[in-house]
């Protein structure tokens, strides 16, 4: 017999089963993602069906209880999702304000300067973002 | 031998009320003023302009710190040999910007940070002494650079300097950065006195409480990802 959380929890893991296998089918996400996200989900409904399999694998780490196992693997997974994420933001607030750095210089050398002129400046812009490239010339 | 060329970046964000001025001054005694208007939407860009300074315009809001690096990657493009870094709210006194280039025209330094804290005159609102001694010590453990006024918006960089360092915080944490990149790359670094002006205005505009602890979240994620 199910109570009325195993069966709002199991909705809910069904749908956004649905949604990710909709969503590769669009050609959204890859395979690998799909299969990822689908294990997360059937993983998610084995234990929110059936907990007392939680409690067995739990057993079987050396963990003890069930709810513990669940909670561990949670925050690992939360913490780790949210250093990727931080990561990923990061990389992309970078790559704004280098855009809108490269676009206003760019406005900035067109009114400016001569057609001749122009081109050096961007070649001199582009050694300050790589210093290497300064090397190498 | 020639003197370096100096060029004057000024970030500003909002600050219509007081940028001509500012500007105006700087126009008097320094040639080349290049103002960064970081997306202002109360027509900063057009009193700067009027003002007789080189208008950068970012499309979009990214900071101080980015607009700083726009401006300084500016005037490394176009020859710069010192490149001084002066707040567009008008805090800061044009007169203190030749003490600072001074010790980079003498070969004495790389850069030169202006520190309030050097100059007696300077009567400093006890909330903001506070901060700033707390930015101090959160500077001084972090970075290990003993400086005297970290948030100092006032700083000559000579065009070496300008080049190895790169400002990659683009908000207020940029500070911080930048110590952190004179210590790293061992620049040679020396302090002067600045005046400090606050006014009703520029107390509005400049850091905040709250603004500390985004600072401080900023820098620490700058660290760690």
């Amino acid at each position: 017999m199910i109570n009325y959380f195993q069966a709002a929890g199991g909705i809910i893991v069904v749908l956004l089963a649905v949604r990710v296998y909709k969503s590769y089918r669009r050609c959204q996400i890859s395979f690998v993602a799909v299969s990822f996200w689908l294990a997360v989900c059937a993983s998610a409904f084995v234990c929110i069906a059936n907990p007392r399999l939680t409690v067995l694998a739990a057993r079987f780490l050396g963990i003890g209880r069930g709810a513990d196992l669940v909670f561990y693997v949670t925050t690992l997974a939360l913490l780790g999702g949210f250093y990727y994420i931080s990561l990923q933001l990061r990389r992309l607030s970078l790559h704004v304000t280098r855009l809108t750095r490269e676009l206003c210089l760019t406005q900035q050398f067109l009114t400016e300067g001569k057609p001749g002129e122009f081109a050096q400046r961007f070649e001199t812009l582009a050694c300050l973002h790589d210093p290497s490239e300064e090397g190498a010339k | 031998m020639s003197s370096p060329i100096i060029y004057i970046v000024v970030p500003v964000f909002n600050e219509a009320r007081v940028i001509g001025p500012v500007v105006q001054a700087l126009r008097r005694i320094y040639e080349h003023v290049v103002v960064v208007d970081d997306a202002s939407r109360d027509g900063s860009a057009i009193r700067a302009r009027e003002a007789g300074a080189k208008v950068l315009r970012h499309a979009i809001n990214r900071g101080q710190g980015a607009s700083l690096q726009t401006g300084i990657d500016y005037a490394l493009v176009h020859g710069a040999g010192i490149i001084v870094t002066f707040d567009g709210d008008g805090q800061h006194c044009v007169e203190d910007i030749a003490n600072l280039v001074k010790p980079i025209i003498d070969g004495e330094a790389d850069v030169v940070l202006g520190s309030r804290f050097l100059e007696p005159g300077n009567e400093i609102p006890i909330g903001r002494r506070m901060l700033l001694r707390f930015a101090l010590i959160f500077t001084r453990v972090m970075s290990g650079m003993s400086v005297t006024d970290t948030h100092n918006g006032l700083r000559a960089f000579s065009a070496r300097a300008a080049r190895l360092v790169r400002i990659s915080l683009d908000r207020m944490a940029h500070a911080s950065e930048l110590i952190d990149q004179i210590h790293v790359l061992r620049l040679k670094c020396v302090e002067r006195p600045v005046r400090i002006i606050y006014t009703a205005y520029s107390l509005e505009k400049g850091q905040k409480t709250s603004g500390a602890l985004a600072i401080i979240w900023d820098y620490l994620m700058g660290k760690l990802v």
